[in-house]
């Protein structure tokens, strides 16, 4: 009785082992859906792994312009597009499925790939999905051929809309990059292409010429350099972002040498010290966090700093001390 | 550089690939029924729908705009003697008639609400005797879809304000037209107060092309009234493409203002548009009306093809 026992124990976690370890939906061996029960099998699939995915997929709202991310961890970790987040340490809104919108600061970046991360600066718990695993020899495990899904924001988000999903296959499957003939358009960008398990297999990354041209970047992209992104560097040297470049970096302001300090004696209209409210006569103590001296001192410090770069300037008017963030911009 | 890449999918065997669409045989014999070409001359530029055995086809309205030499084919049969009974142009659609008497009319399905994700088969290349197909699923959810760029009284905004103080009068517009001047600031709207360029927009919205409304405006402390004609953005402002549109090749003219949709991923063209969207059990569930850009196309659902067709029959004697 006991071994009998046991053996059926066996079988059973067998079986249960076999469930959670993802099949390959058997229609990625055939090379083309051959009966209307084969097309039903593409729908199931698709259909059983929709609304989990849709959940976990998020407008990015960078300035005027929009692109997507996918939701990767219950803290909010997100994957996008390097040109969709355009530089690292950047602030950042994600917008949910049900149009809830959340602050988020940009990670890390591979300008080469196109890879981005971004991070949702909050405590909630979010909806999140599953991605392919790192492999040793780099290589996805996707294949030519496979069927697989995109989402999207495609133009901007919809709220009635919802994002968008396309079917299609692999046509090529390389290192860095894959294609799928899923039509992408703008606003895809640095959404998320899955399999037909529900595991993310790509990133969104850009258009071709032709229809059937959408390039996605693999995981195993993202994988290379998990760690660096995560710690939000900027890798590689374009063409997908551009590298901050040190003296790009403007405020708006002239000033004057005064007592140890710097006296604002012209503020630039349309520039950032305007919009961040500085004025006339402000005089400027120090820039983040380190007392500035002279004109000279600001100068020297000011060649350091580039287009996009947040500082902290202090200022004291009529005797209050205030601080403000500015965004530098380009002159 | 590609280290290492397999070899690309086969053209044939990509989603709308021929070894693809071989698997939609069924919904292929469907549609070499109860689609219909529509040729101007010997160019076909549209589809349609058969909608009874004796000739009635429904058809996308604003295609039709201009043609000269109406033509349809069913089947194989070619008919030239093409009449055009009604149209409808909050839908966009119109009835033609042919004199036929053994066609196959649409099977409609009884309601279009298909899961997203689910397959769908409509018109795709024709020869003079073949319908083919193109494929693809049921994309995003259904909805209104509202006019993208509403019409235009043609002034520009005085920029950095919230009041609506025109800054400029572009030539050869309503606002023109009627006398309105740089400096003006608009008070009302047909009627409605308008305090900024959000409710102005939302009370144009209620206005089509080619409509007088009455402006209320302030001019050196007076207030002062004219009647501006609407004008179609594009006339009156010569707007570049936007960077999807330039991105998405060919799509309709008319491709919103539609009261519902079904969206799809089929990837039609211009000319591909107007016929049947059929389930996978060859039923109608809509019709398709626009390639709205490169990802995204829109079907009219069932449930309202049905109601405007019961309207557009009423014309007939």
């Amino acid at each position: 009785m006991r071994p009998l026992g046991k053996l059926t124990m066996c079988v059973w976690i067998a079986t249960l082992a076999t469930s959670f370890a993802a099949e390959r939906l058997y229609v990625n061996d055939k090379k083309v859906p051959e009966s209307r029960e084969d097309l039903i099998a593409i729908q199931t699939s698709l259909q059983k792994h929709l609304a989990e995915a849709r959940q976990a997929t998020v407008c990015i709202k960078m300035g005027q312009g929009s692109g997507t991310g996918v939701i990767v961890s219950e803290s909010g970790l997100v994957l996008t597009a390097a040109h969709v987040i355009s530089g690292v340490q950047k602030d950042m809104k994600v917008i949910m499925e049900d149009g809830t919108e959340y602050e988020a600061k940009s990670l890390g970046l591979n300008s080469e790939n196109d890879a981005g991360m971004l991070q949702i600066q909050s405590d909630d718990k979010f909806p999140f999905v599953r991605y392919e695993a790192k492999n040793d020899d780099s290589r996805s495990a996707t294949r030519v051929g496979d069927w697989v899904f995109a989402l999207g924001h495609s133009g901007g988000f919809d709220k009635e809309r919802g994002s968008v999903v396309r079917l299609g296959r692999l046509i090529k499957v390389a290192e860095t990059t894959v294609h799928s003939d899923c039509v992408l358009i703008g606003g895809d960008s640095g959404g998320p292409l899955f399999d037909m398990n529900g595991e993310l297999v790509g990133i969104h990354s850009r258009v071709g010429r032709r229809l059937a041209q959408n390039m996605h970047v693999p995981l195993q992209v993202f994988h290379t350099h998990w760690d660096m992104l995560e710690k939000g560097e900027f890798i590689g040297d374009g063409p997908f972002a551009n590298k901050p470049k040190p003296g790009t970096g403007f405020m708006g302001v002239a000033v004057k040498d005064v007592d140890g300090a710097l006296e604002v004696t012209q503020v630039e209209p349309g520039y950032p010290a305007e919009d961040a409210g500085i004025e006339v006569g402000d005089v400027l103590t120090s820039l983040n966090k380190q007392p500035l001296k002279s004109k000279d001192d600001l100068r020297d410090r000011m060649k350091k700093l580039a287009d996009g770069d947040r500082v902290l300037l202090e200022f004291s008017r009529d005797g209050k001390v205030n601080s403000v963030e500015v965004d530098l911009a380009k002159r | 550089m590609l280290i290492w890449a397999q070899p690309s999918l086969p053209s044939d065997e990509r989603t709308n690939g021929k070894e693809v669409r071989a698997a939609f045989s069924e919904q292929r014999a469907a549609i070499q029924k109860c689609s219909a070409v529509i040729y101007d001359g010997w160019r076909n530029f549209s589809y349609g729908i058969v909608v009874s055995k004796d000739g009635y086809i429904l058809v996308k309205a604003s295609e039709l705009e201009g043609r000269e030499d109406l033509a349809v084919r069913v089947g194989e049969t070619k008919y030239s003697e093409v009449k055009v009974i009604e149209s409808d142009p909050r839908w966009d659609l119109a009835l033609l008639k042919v004199d036929a008497s053994d066609l196959t009319p649409v099977v409609w399905a009884e309601s279009s609400d298909l899961t997203q994700g689910s397959w769908v088969v409509a018109n795709g290349a024709s020869s003079r005797s073949l319908r083919r197909v193109n494929v693809g699923v049921i994309s995003a959810e259904s909805r209104e879809v509202k006019g993208r760029a509403p019409a235009v009284i043609g002034v520009v905004f005085k920029p950095k304000k919230e009041s609506l103080e025109i800054h400029v009068v572009s030539p050869d517009t309503g606002a023109e037209k009627a006398g309105l001047k740089a400096g003006d600031i608009i008070k009302k709207f047909g009627g409605d107060e308008v305090t900024s360029r959000e409710s102005l927009i939302e009370r144009i919205r209620d206005f089509m092309a080619g409509e007088k409304v009455a402006v209320e405006f302030e001019r050196d402390g007076k207030l002062l009234q004219a009647d501006v004609e609407l004008m179609p953005r594009d006339k009156a402002y010569k707007e570049r493409k936007s960077r999807n549109d330039e991105m998405s090749g060919d799509y309709s003219k008319r491709r919103d203002s539609f009261p519902r949709v079904l969206q799809t991923d089929i990837p039609f063209s211009a000319r591909t548009i107007g016929g049947p969207l059929l389930n996978l059990d060859c039923e109608c569930i809509g019709m398709n009306i626009a390639r709205a850009n490169r990802a995204e196309s829109f079907a009219i659902p069932v449930e309202n093809l049905k109601k405007v067709l019961v309207e557009l029959m009423k014309s007939v004697d």
